[in-house]
């Protein structure tokens, strides 16, 4: 009998412990941020998409000051002929020495772009479904997660032609053994990504909310992607070098004209956009001398469709986020030269080539004002005003603000004029602006119907608004050609462009663009004060035909479901 | 925090029971829990007695066991008196690449703490090591469980016992840097092998050799500025044991001191103080019995710390600047009495005298048992029921002051002049640091223990919770786990049983909570059976195996919960045309619904064998393979994750080894002569680690033990410019003759990080020894105790040989180095004075064989007659002199101690004398 009673009494209070234990072993609910929790209000929404940003939105003119993502220092603008980084370490540098190989790419945000293709699936994934009410707020929303895998995807594809698509978020237990996609897969997946978040994403945000990206933005993205889609590099069936039966990976396989066309009607679109929008429209009323300074100099001017909005400190002249490019006597590090190679491709005000002695020659301040108006508003010449504490720079062998000048000219775009010792300017860096559209639609609709007038339009709106005449009337396609791509060269110097447009023409491995001679000038202060200049070759690159493409990390390859880019 | 009623509701009803079954048994019962008698064990199990670790004790428990007892492995990685985590304990070698490779210590049924407990206040310590003895402790059994069973009263009128310990400790073995004239000549070797221009000129070894001034011709050891040669150490203590049958007690108090190392201590506020430790414990068991069937138990334990230390929080910011400052840089102090110092380096006597740190630590345990004999139910029959707290609290005061230190330059003859560096402030105080951590344990058992006839059935039922709580973790860490273990002996001759354990761990998640563990042991006593009775050779032969499953969920995740997904707040991003700052978050390492324990398979023999009535053997040999250990995955999954890739339960590693024992005793009037000879081996290969793909297959991790180096491989010295040219091409910055020469391993023509090749041994040894030895005369006795390692290597501290490489100092390592003359015999690359990151790279050139044989301790002790002490009411007193970490036989050439290679706090030796005096 008492051992019933002791086994009754053990069972009853095992019994009444097994829910108490189960308790005591679980983590608490509810204390974690999970799906559901970034989903449950807008609030929380706005935080997942400030990352979005933060993540996704490229820097290739300002270097990115924290460890969270790849660190580029300096412009990119130093890869290619527009210019030359003078600190030796600077990222552009590894592109003239063709420093980088499967085992070191020189893509730093490879990692992190996939990273932001995962946040973008996460949004399109759960964004309907979440409790959320407002349908303009989660469209908006669904519209930048679209934009956002279309754009990253476009970084991915100008580097390394067709990629894996991931159009889902991935687990633990999914088949992340996904084989690249072909190019026209690549572009079509990146065009159908932008149509999407162009009929979700609204025509403008109020001012205290600029910065997310509007229908123009993908809008551009299109664009830019059919232009490539359509240059020499993809649109052929003989690319530089050959993947064999692999070749869709990198090229079209044939060349289509119509591609050209795609490529002008999407440039027409972002145009068409701009008017429709009520606020976007190229900068032309401050005049030709100032127009392009504005562009660069005011945040979130009309030209401006979407900026990568990095800080909110004002930064003074010594600055972090612009003291890579500033010259070592203005206080930075060492600055940035631009070459002669580029200087040459300014043409004079009456739209004729500017004659550059390559003996030398006793005329330098007349060659120089005799450039095309935005010349000047880019680039820091001897005796030009860089702003109220350094008036006229002093660039001659021996004055004062020639430490570190190796080619004669110092690149003063970005900084603002405005960005002193003791004050300073919010630094937002552009990634798409109107004027870009111009030149894409200039430069297509050449190529799919030759020099045709609304080629012509769009090219010479650019051209004059900085003061430069009408293009000749009468030019040949080819001729058209050129002239469409120098103006392209001009109009969007230094913004980050020319690397891919020089690799998708096909003309980097050209003596004096990315291979061969790069020249600078030496100046000296003749006895008179005037200025000689003597063109000199400051530096020899190197540039290989694998180098169009981009080499994915060994790493990855490793695994053995990549197909490697041809000559890594 | 559960509720804890029930601990309540158990305890009542163990009174009920005791009030049901209330009744006067025979005798008092000793209810020791699991107290087989060895003959029904089963499984691995090694056990030290108290007297074995108290001669070997200075300062730590946990360093005094290093070589004593079987299967477990002591890695000294500090040697600094009174710092937490002095060493890494290893049973049965390394089982896992993860961080959770430390065994579980129970103090007296409950989970406990080691690093405050002393060997005097213990009974035994045994280790568990196979599946057997381990699967009841669940999802912590399978790092080998360290069970330290603590003294308790005995049935015998009250015994005092004093103990006084002396002693005087000095360093075993220092780091030997050059002199200033040597440290001259060598730096203008090093510019001239650079192609620079000398920096000391006759002049200045002029200044030295007229000893023109000590102060801008300085020539200091840092090492004999600041270290005392000898630093005290001593021990009391005082315990009181005994009792009858109704309460036996056992209360300790013990103070330790430890003299610091420093000399030149005044503190802050200029008065003397010093770095030492000073611990005092104490220790009270009772057990009562407060009827004939309930015995309670209340055992009550605290130490409290406390450490000063001047420099730093703890000594090696001191370490390794002494280590670093050339002998000519500074003098201490400047004529004009303030210290001197560089724009490089500090003061470090300056650095003594304005840092001062302190830690005070408090460790409180407190264990009680309620166990009720149910004999007059079911003979055998009893339960028990028991609550453990453990509290530690660590405070940290830091008090700081900046100082100037001088730089000097001879103004003219009679005056200097004074350059200025640091700045001085304030003595400043910090108190806001703090560490904690409590522990509650609480269980419930059956025990039944009956024999019948031939049948022996011994079978335990438990039940336990603990709940761990520590400071910076949000969340505690709890276990409930249903164990037990039934043993069938048939005739003394067969014995198997079976344990068992189904655990929950708070780590995982609801899918993966419990986990069961299961395991059997078979035994055979062979001397028991009719055909061995006679033999008289083999007195006892008990063959033994076991085999079974235990676990781990110490996984060493790098961020607990890896089943939930994680999002962490990330840098904000800007958004209005005033780029307003937006907040961000951002997610971490993909989560991994299936993450769980380590589990792992391990199968034991063993023999137990004495001869000829004297002579003990017990060997055990076991195979074990770890599995599910978590591991950082570079092998699947691509970067499209878009995130880390996550971290998988694949890992395994396979261990095997063996341990052997051999002891011997001799026990007559006049003389005894005891030796013991512990010996045991583990080696361990990592199956799978999924690491990424190589180039190379030598450079798989994969096939190596754990920790297994990988280094360029050093074939000597370029001679010539010739030798360089058709050599491979070195990528580690440009090279002359006298730099290393490597081996290029893949033979593509560069020596890169590719060439890291798999050389050398883990630094745990595999193979550690340990050899006791005892011998009584009459009144005079001697213990010995030799301790070795074999089969691991060690990798020099960079402070031996980085050689004049950002202005520092020079070791004697040096004076072998190559010079066109020395080129055949050189042992070490030309000096440089600038960077040369291909001499100090990882090689072989820097390993050493970590094997040592070291004599630990010897203590000489005589036992004084009883009749001319009796008058004063004293039993027995012993007078004693001791001696620790003699000598040692090493592959060191002098530079430390073959334990302790990172040239910090030094290994010390210590001489001691001493008086045990019993009332």
């Amino acid at each position: 009998m008492k051992m019933y009673v002791v086994l009754f009494f053990i069972l009853g209070i095992s019994l009444s412990c097994k829910k108490n234990f189960t308790e005591f072993l679980e983590k608490p609910p509810g204390v974690d941020v999970t799906i559901d929790t970034i989903f449950s209000s807008e609030r929380q929404i706005e935080t997942f998409v400030a990352s979005l940003y933060y993540y996704g939105l490229p820097a290739p003119t300002m270097p990115n000051w924290d460890n969270n993502r790849a660190r580029i220092d300096g412009t990119i603008a130093g890869a290619t002929d527009e210019a030359e980084t003078v600190m030796t370490w600077y990222w552009s540098n590894r592109w003239n020495v063709g420093d980088f190989s499967p085992s070191s790419i020189i893509d730093l945000n490879y990692n992190n772009r996939w990273r932001v293709i995962r946040m973008a699936n996460i949004i399109i994934e759960n964004i309907d479904n979440s409790p959320v009410s407002n349908p303009n707020f989660k469209n908006r929303v669904k519209g930048e997660a679209y934009f956002m895998r279309a754009f990253s995807y476009l970084e991915m594809f100008q580097r390394y032609g067709g990629v894996p698509i991931v159009d889902k978020v991935l687990d633990v237990n999914d088949d992340l053994h996904i084989p690249r996609s072909s190019v026209e897969q690549t572009v079509d997946f990146i065009v159908n990504d932008a149509d999407l978040a162009a009929s979700l994403l609204p025509d403008s945000y109020p001012s205290n909310q600029r910065g997310h990206a509007p229908k123009g933005a993908p809008l551009m993205v299109k664009s830019r992607a059919l232009l490539y889609a359509a240059s020499p590099q993809f649109n052929t069936s003989s690319p530089p070098l050959s993947l064999g039966n692999d070749n869709s990976l990198i090229c079209y396989g044939n060349y289509d004209q119509n591609r050209w066309q795609l490529a002008a009607d999407a440039a027409k679109a972002v145009i068409d956009w701009a008017k429709t929008s009520e606020w976007c429209a190229l900068v032309t009323d401050k005049g030709p001398s100032e127009n392009h300074f504005y562009l660069y100099e005011y945040p979130d001017n009309s030209e401006v469709i979407l900026a990568k909005k990095e800080l909110n400190v004002i930064w003074t002249a010594q600055g972090q986020t612009w003291k890579s490019i500033l010259p070592s006597a203005l206080g930075g590090p060492g600055g940035t030269g631009v070459t002669l190679n580029f200087i040459k491709k300014y043409e004079k005000k009456d739209g004729t080539p500017q004659i550059w002695n390559m003996n030398g020659g006793n005329n330098l301040q007349q060659l120089y004002n005799e450039l095309d108006p935005r010349f000047g508003q880019a680039c820091a010449y001897n005796l030009s005003f860089w702003n109220e504490d350094f008036p006229y720079m002093e660039l001659w062998r021996g004055g004062k603000h020639s430490a570190d000048n190796i080619t004669g000219v110092f690149l003063r775009w970005p900084l603002p004029r405005q960005q002193r010792t003791s004050a300073g300017q919010i630094p937002n860096e552009i990634q798409f602006r109107l004027g870009e559209a111009f030149v894409n639609y200039a430069e297509a609709l050449n190529e799919a119907k030759g020099p045709v007038s609304e080629a012509y339009v769009a090219i010479n709106t650019i051209r004059n608004r900085s003061g430069m005449p009408n293009l000749p009337s009468n030019l040949t396609k080819e001729e058209f050609r050129e002239r469409a791509r120098n103006e392209r060269t001009i109009e969007l110097a230094f913004e980050g462009q020319r690397l891919w447009d020089v690799r998708r023409w096909l003309i980097a491995i050209n003596e004096g663009v990315m291979r061969g001679d790069m020249w600078g000038i030496k100046i000296e202060r003749n006895a008179d004060n005037s200025f000689s200049y003597e063109p000199y070759v400051f530096e020899r690159r190197i540039f290989e035909a694998k180098m169009y493409l981009e080499p994915f990390p060994q790493s990855e390859v490793n695994k053995g479901y990549l197909v490697q880019n041809p000559g890594y | 925090m559960i509720d804890k009623q029930y601990i309540l509701v158990f305890f009542v009803s163990i009174l009920f029971v005791n009030v049901l079954f209330a009744q006067d048994l025979d005798s008092v019962i000793d209810l020791g829990l699991n107290k087989y008698p060895a003959w029904k064990n089963t499984s691995a199990i090694s056990e030290i007695k108290r007297e074995g670790i108290q001669t070997n004790f200075t300062n730590s428990l946990v360093k005094s066991l290093g070589g004593k007892v079987h299967g477990l492995s002591v890695d000294i990685h500090n040697n600094e008196p009174g710092v937490k985590n002095v060493a890494s304990l290893y049973v049965r070698g390394r089982s896992t690449f993860s961080s959770g490779t430390q065994p579980l210590v129970i103090v007296d049924g409950f989970e406990g703490f080691m690093d405050k407990i002393l060997p005097h206040e213990i009974e035994s310590i045994k280790i568990l090591k196979d599946a057997a003895s381990t699967t009841i402790y669940g999802d912590r059994g399978a790092n080998g469980v360290i069970l330290i069973n603590t003294r308790k009263g005995r049935m015998e009128s009250l015994e005092i016992n004093l103990n006084i310990k002396h002693g005087i400790q000095t360093p075993t073995a220092l780091p030997k840097y050059l002199g200033a004239t040597s440290y001259m000549h060598l730096y203008n070797e090093a510019l001239y092998n650079d192609g620079i221009k000398k920096l000391y000129n006759q002049e200045d070894f002029d200044g030295y050799e007229n000893n023109a001034s000590p102060y801008l011709y300085p020539d200091v050891n840092w090492y004999d500025v600041l270290l005392k040669e000898r630093m005290p150490l001593s021990n009391y203590y005082l315990h009181f044991n005994g009792g009858n049958k109704v309460a036996r007690y056992f209360a300790l108090l013990n103070v330790l001191r430890d003299g610091g190392i420093f000399k030149n201590t005044e503190n802050l506020s200029g008065t003397l103080s010093s770095d030492d430790y000073t611990q005092y414990n104490f220790r009270s068991n009772v057990d009562i019995n407060v009827n004939k069937s309930l015995l309670a138990s209340l055992y009550i334990s605290g130490a409290v710390g406390e450490k000063n230390s001047m420099g730093g929080e703890n000594t090696n910011s001191i370490f390794d600047l002494i280590s670093n400052i050339p002998p000519n840089a500074f003098p201490v102090y400047n004529p004009n009495g303030s210290y001197g110092g560089n724009q490089l380096y500090v003061n470090p006597v300056g650095e003594l005298q304005s840092k001062y740190h302190t830690v005070d630590d408090r460790m409180l345990s407190v264990n009680f048992r309620l166990t009720q004999n149910l004999g007059s139910v079911l003979e055998g029959l009893s339960v028990s029921s028991g609550v453990s707290f453990n509290n530690y609290h660590a405070s940290y005061t830091m008090q700081e002051k900046g100082y100037r230190r001088f730089s000097l330059t001879e103004h003219n003859t009679s005056s200097f002049l004074y350059t200025a560096f640091g700045d001085e402030s304030p003595i400043s105080k910090d108190e806001s640091n703090a560490d904690r951590w409590q522990n509650f344990t609480f269980d419930a058992m059956v025990n039944y223990d009956r024999n019948y006839g031939k049948h022996d059935v011994d079978g335990v039922l438990m039940f336990k919770v603990s709940d761990k709580q520590q400071s910076y973790d949000y969340f505690p860490y709890r276990h409930a786990l249903l164990g037990g273990s039934l043993l069938y002996g048939y005739g003394e001759k067969y014995l198997t049983s079976f344990s068992f354990s189904y655990d929950g761990s708070y780590e995982f998640s609801s899918k993966e909570k419990f986990a069961f563990y299961p395991a059997v042991s078979l035994g055979w006593i062979v001397t028991n059976e009719n055909f061995f009775k006679d033999n008289n050779i083999i007195s006892y032969l008990k063959l033994r195996t076991s085999y079974g499953l235990t676990g781990n969920d110490n996984i060493g995740a790098s961020r607990r919960f890896l089943y939930n997904e994680f999002y962490y707040p990330a840098l904000s991003y800007y958004f209005g045309s005033s780029n307003s700052s937006h907040s961000g978050l951002s997610e971490s390492s993909l989560r991994n619904v299936n993450v769980t324990r380590e589990r792992q398979k391990e199968f034991n023999f063993g023999a137990e064998i004495q001869l000829l009535n004297t002579l003990d053997l017990q060997v055990d040999l076991f195979k074990r393979k770890r599995y599910n250990i978590l591991t950082k995955t570079h092998d699947r999954y691509s970067a499209y994750l878009g995130l880390e890739s996550p971290e998988l339960n694949v890992g395994e590693v396979e261990n095997s080894g063996m341990e052997v024992s051999i002891s011997y005793k001799y026990n007559s009037n006049n003389f005894s002569l005891g030796a013991t000879m512990n010996a045991w081996y583990a080696e361990n290969k990592i199956l799978n680690n999924a690491e990424a793909m190589n180039l190379y297959s030598y450079l798989y991790k994969r096939g190596h033990p754990i920790g297994q180096p990988f280094v360029l491989e050093s074939l000597g010295f370029f001679k010539d410019q010739d030798d360089i040219q058709n050599s491979p091409t070195q990528g580690f910055g440009t090279v002359r003759p006298g730099d290393i020469k490597y081996k290029d391993q893949n033979n593509d023509g560069i020596i890169n990080d590719n060439d890291m090749f798999p050389i050398g041994l883990p630094s745990l040894a595999k193979l550690n020894a340990g050899i006791d030895l005892f011998i009584r005369y009459k009144n005079f006795a001697v213990s010995v105790f030799v301790n070795g390692v074999s089969g691991g290597t060690v990798s020099l501290d960079p402070k031996y040989y980085k050689a004049i490489q950002n202005q520092s100092n020079v070791s004697d390592l040096a004076l072998n180095r190559w010079t066109e003359n020395m080129a055949d015999v050189a042992t070490f690359p030309r000096l440089s004075s600038i960077n040369n990151e291909n001499n100090f790279k990882a090689s072989t050139l820097w390993q050493r064989k970590r094997d040592f044989l070291k004599l630990q301790n010897i203590e000489l002790s005589y036992e004084i007659p009883k009749r001319t002490l009796s008058v004063l009411g004293i039993q027995s007193s012993r007078l004693y002199v001791s001696g620790n970490n003699l000598w040692t036989i090493d592959h060191m050439e002098g530079l430390g101690d073959p334990q302790l290679v990172h040239g910090r706090y030094p290994a010390l030796r210590s001489y001691n004398l001493g008086v045990d005096i019993k009332f």
